[in-house]
This record gives structure tokens, C-alpha cells and sequence, in this order.
């Protein structure tokens, strides 16, 4: 997730994300459960939108590469895209960061590599 | 196989089936430390439990470690240089210490560390350190201590008896051949999630072998379930069962789901592409042959549940620690791909996945503490939603020896 001399973190023709590549650009499904549960309903809701908005974009961006070869850009903006399935329930079916009515999220460790 | 089959038709219980009326199941043997150590003895330490899949281990030298606290033992599976599999007692002839202490790994050969005793990975015993101060011992003696170990469609199987009175095939029977057909080789851990809970195993996993709570406890995220017309199937199959589940046709995804379905798949239905489902192929999957279906759940007997979808498939391990605790390993699978959009789709399974099962989490260590305080001697079933609950606490009371589980009030 670094940033060259051409720009940004990810491809040239996401340059809107950019701003939210530092809170959700994020390599693991713990990361970006952590983050989910620790951000408010505004800032998901923002990213929420503006994801939503490229998420076809970006999957024909990156299908122009294999998964296991992307460079990193591509990385980037694929972590972008996990971030963005992880925080959809919170948007579309719990109205709020975490599942309610459920046990504390500490509590059931996320063991996935 | 055909046989099998007959016996699945003839064993197929009516989910709605008022005029069975209520089964009332004793709470007792979720809340006694007598039966809990009967469970232990007569239960666990006699049948074959499973404790992961060959692709952890592919190489000779890997291992992982189970820790069996049923069972009482520590146990380590590993791959040997002739690529056998083989199960050991995680402990050093000598004087007992535990000989492997990572979770998982790769080893050339176990050392122990209290001494230096060396095991190979088949289990021999090469190196006592100054062995001429154990002049008289026979190495050949004093290998580690194995399980019995096999495997079933990629799923490792071990058994503390290391004769055990049925083979694995013979266990399973009949949901051994039921499988056939079904792509394991194509499937790669997606998701995998831990926790101990505050629960007696079996109440602990009752939460998983009915679709009734899905009304209630579902209700955020599968708001359109209904029980009627289509209702889910139970049947009994031996000491094992299946629930097979299904979703309502008119069901409309959310955007992150329509999204899903666009880019790859979803785990859940597709309404729009039920001709694609691949189950058609496989002889028992799907055994209805219904467009509307999810998902087949195995429950094998006694603490493994394994639920196979259109690609995918999900594997619960409910792990008893002492009759008020139980640790849980759930494993979402999804087909191996190479692209990057399918692998996005499939980030939409995965997260639903997870959600829904906290969303279950949130009444099974309630229950189980209503429970303790005994001032329920039962819990009152319906025979038909919740047949599979009175199955397995049957099939768990006919090991540890106790009858009738039927009780009047």
C-alpha cells in the first residue's frame, strides 16, 4: 500500500477511494471486522456509497489479472473491495456496525489466515 | 448405494407433522457432571471423531495438534515421509511430557524438551540421549503411543481405541457413500472462526440442527424465511442425520448480494440462476430436486456437522470440555478460483456467513444457564420442527446407557 511517484495507492482510475484507502484498504478478515466494529454508522455509511458505485468497475478492473499475481495496486484495491462485503450487512441489514443481539465480538476470535 | 437410498425414503420424517405432537427430552443429562463423564467414557472414547482435513497437512513432516479434552489426551496428526497419516498421544515415552507444543507445523522429527527424547514422524523412538544409562530398554518399545486414524472424503478421523470395533466406513454408514461426487478437492478455506462457549455440547449444537429458530433468530438477516409451504427436511440416517434446507423463492437480494451474484455467486439462492445448480449431478444432494434449495446438513454423529451447498461447504466442530463448556471450531469453504471477481462474490458468503452464525450465538449460553438452574426437568419439542434434537439425544442416551429419553410431564 504505497504511494509512487505516479499517485496514489490504487489504480489511477479509482482516485475517489483514495481517501478511504487508509481506514479500509486491509489484508486480513480480522482487520476489517476490527475496523467495521470500531467505525460509526457515518463513516460507513460513506464508504459504503462510494464503494458501491464502483464495485462493477473495480471487479473488471482487477479480472484483468489472476488473483494470486496482482500487483499491488490491485492488492489494494481488492482489500478495498473485501472491506466493502464486510460493512454491507452493517448498511443493509443491521443498521448498525456489529450484529446486535449477539455475544461480544472479542469473543469469537477470527482465526482465518 | 441404492440401498442407502431406499432406507433415506423410508426414514424421511414429514417436517409438518402436527399430529405427532410434543417429544419431551430430560434436561438432566446437559447439566450433570455424572452423565457428562459417562458421556466421556462410554461415548466419545468409543467412536471416531473427526479432526480436520488432509490439505492442513500435505506434507510429510507437517502436523497439527487437537487437543482432545474429551478424550483427556492431547493429540497430534502428522504426515510421514512414506505420506501416511498417522495420529499419536502428544506425549514422550519417558516420562509423560508434552512433546508438541505449536498448534500446527513442520518437523523433521519431534524432540522433547524436558530430555531430548526423539520421535520420527511414524512415531519411532530414535534418540535417548546417553541411552547407555538406559541399557536394557528397547527403543522399539517405546514408540509414541498412536489413535487410529482414517480418513472419509478428506476429512481425518481418529479413534482412541486403536482397533476399534467398526471401521470408519462402517461408522458413517449410511451417510458414507451419500457424498460421492461432491468436489472436496475444489475447496479452500475461505473462513474459520473459534470460541468457547458457556454451554453443554448438545445444547450447544441443538442450535444448529433445526430451522425453526430461523424465524426468530434469523429475522435481520433472513427476514424472508417461512416454514410454509416448503418446509425444511429431517431424517434420520443411522446414528447420523440430515437437515436439508431451503429458501423462499421470492427472496430479493440486497445490493451487496446482487452484487454478488453478478460477479460470481452467492452461497445462498440465486433465484435467477437455479438451472446452474450443479447438485442435479450429485445423487444426494438436493434429494428433493428442489430450485429453491441451500443446503444439506450432515450431522455426523456425535459433534461434527458438515453442510455442502453449490460450492461450498461449512464444517462445524462442537468440541465438549467439561459439562458446562464447549469449544467450537466452525471452517467455511468455497471453491478454489482464480479470479478476482468471483473471489469478491464469495467475501459476500463469507461475512454473511459469519453474521449469521453470531446472530445464532446469542441464545445458547442463556439456555444453557436456564437449564443449569434445574428448575426445568424438560424441554418440550415439537417432534416434527425439532426431530433431529430428540434423534441425537437419543443416539447420545443409547451410548451412555440410559433410557427412556421420552418422559411424560
Amino acid at each position: 500500500m504505497s504511494r509512487t511517484e505516479q499517485g496514489g495507492a490504487l489504480p489511477g482510475n479509482f482516485n475517489e477511494l483514495e481517501p478511504f484507502v487508509a481506514a479500509w484498504s486491509l489484508a486480513t478478515e480480522r482487520e476489517r471486522n476490527g475496523n467495521r466494529r470500531a467505525s460509526s454508522m457515518q463513516e460507513i455509511r460513506l464508504f459504503y456509497d462510494a464503494m458501491l458505485r464502483h464495485m462493477t468497475a473495480i471487479a473488471e478492473h482487477l479480472n484483468g489479472f489472476s488473483l494470486h499475481e496482482l500487483p499491488e495496486k490491485e492488492r489494494c484495491l481488492l482489500n478495498l473491495a473485501f472491506s466493502f462485503m464486510e460493512i454491507a450487512p452493517a448498511i443493509e441489514v443491521y443498521f448498525s456496525p456489529d450484529v446486535p443481539e449477539a455475544i461480544e465480538a472479542e469473543r469469537l476470535t477470527i482465526l482465518t489466515p | 448405494m441404492d440401498q442407502e437410498k431406499k432406507s433415506i425414503e423410508e426414514t424421511r420424517i414429514q417436517l409438518s407433522a402436527p399430529s405427532l405432537g410434543p417429544s419431551y427430552v430430560p434436561v438432566e443429562p446437559n447439566i450433570s457432571a455424572l452423565y457428562f463423564e459417562d458421556e466421556r467414557s462410554r461415548l466419545f472414547k468409543r467412536v471416531w471423531l473427526q479432526v480436520g482435513r488432509v490439505e492442513a497437512i500435505p506434507n510429510p513432516g507437517n502436523y497439527f495438534v487437537s487437543q482432545l479434552e474429551v478424550l483427556g489426551a492431547s493429540v497430534f496428526v502428522t504426515r510421514g515421509r512414506d505420506g501416511v497419516l498417522r495420529a499419536f498421544h502428544n506425549l514422550c515415552r519417558h516420562r509423560g511430557n508434552r512433546l508438541v507444543k505449536q498448534a500446527e507445523g513442520s518437523a523433521k522429527a519431534f524432540s522433547c524438551g524436558f530430555h531430548g527424547w526423539t520421535y520420527n514422524s511414524e512415531g519411532a523412538l530414535v534418540t535417548i540421549p546417553l541411552e547407555r544409562e538406559f541399557r536394557g530398554c528397547d527403543k522399539a518399545e517405546l514408540g509414541l503411543i498412536p489413535l487410529a486414524l482414517d480418513v472419509w472424503e478428506g476429512f481425518i478421523f481418529v479413534h482412541l481405541n486403536i482397533e476399534p470395533e467398526e471401521s470408519l466406513r462402517d461408522y458413517l454408514r449410511p451417510v458414507a457413500g451419500l457424498l460421492d461426487g461432491f468436489p472436496f478437492v475444489e475447496m479452500e478455506l475461505s473462513g474459520w472462526w473459534s470460541a468457547r462457549l458457556a454451554s453443554n455440547w448438545k445444547t450447544f449444537q441443538d442450535a444448529f440442527i433445526e430451522a425453526y429458530h430461523v424465524l426468530a433468530v434469523h429475522r435481520r438477516s433472513i427476514p424472508d424465511f417461512r416454514l410454509d409451504p416448503i418446509v425444511p427436511s429431517a431424517q434420520p440416517l443411522g446414528r447420523h442425520c440430515k437437515l436439508t434446507y431451503y429458501q423462499n423463492m421470492h427472496h430479493e437480494p440486497k445490493p451487496a448480494e446482487a452484487l454478488a451474484f453478478k460477479l460470481g455467486s452467492s452461497a445462498f439462492l440465486n433465484i435467477d440462476n437455479t438451472n446452474d445448480l450443479k447438485t442435479r449431478q450429485w445423487p444426494s444432494l438436493n434429494f428433493e430436486r428442489r430450485d429453491n434449495w441451500v443446503f444439506d446438513e450432515f450431522v455426523i454423529f456425535p459433534n461434527f456437522h458438515l453442510f455442502l451447498g453449490d460450492g461450498w461447504m461449512l464444517c462445524h466442530e462442537f468440541w465438549p470440555v467439561t459439562v458446562d463448556h464447549t469449544d467450537w471450531h466452525v471452517k467455511y469453504y468455497q471453491q478454489r478460483t482464480t479470479s478476482p471477481a468471483v473471489r469478491i462474490a464469495q467475501e459476500y458468503s463469507k461475512v454473511a456467513m459469519r453474521d449469521a452464525i453470531r446472530e445464532d450465538l446469542s441464545t445458547i449460553e442463556n439456555t444453557h444457564a436456564a437449564q443449569r438452574s434445574g428448575v426445568m426437568p424438560f424441554m418440550t419439542l415439537s417432534s416434527s420442527l425439532e426431530s433431529l434434537i430428540v434423534h441425537h439425544h437419543g443416539v447420545v442416551a443409547d451410548y451412555v446407557g440410559t433410557r427412556p429419553t421420552r418422559v411424560e410431564p
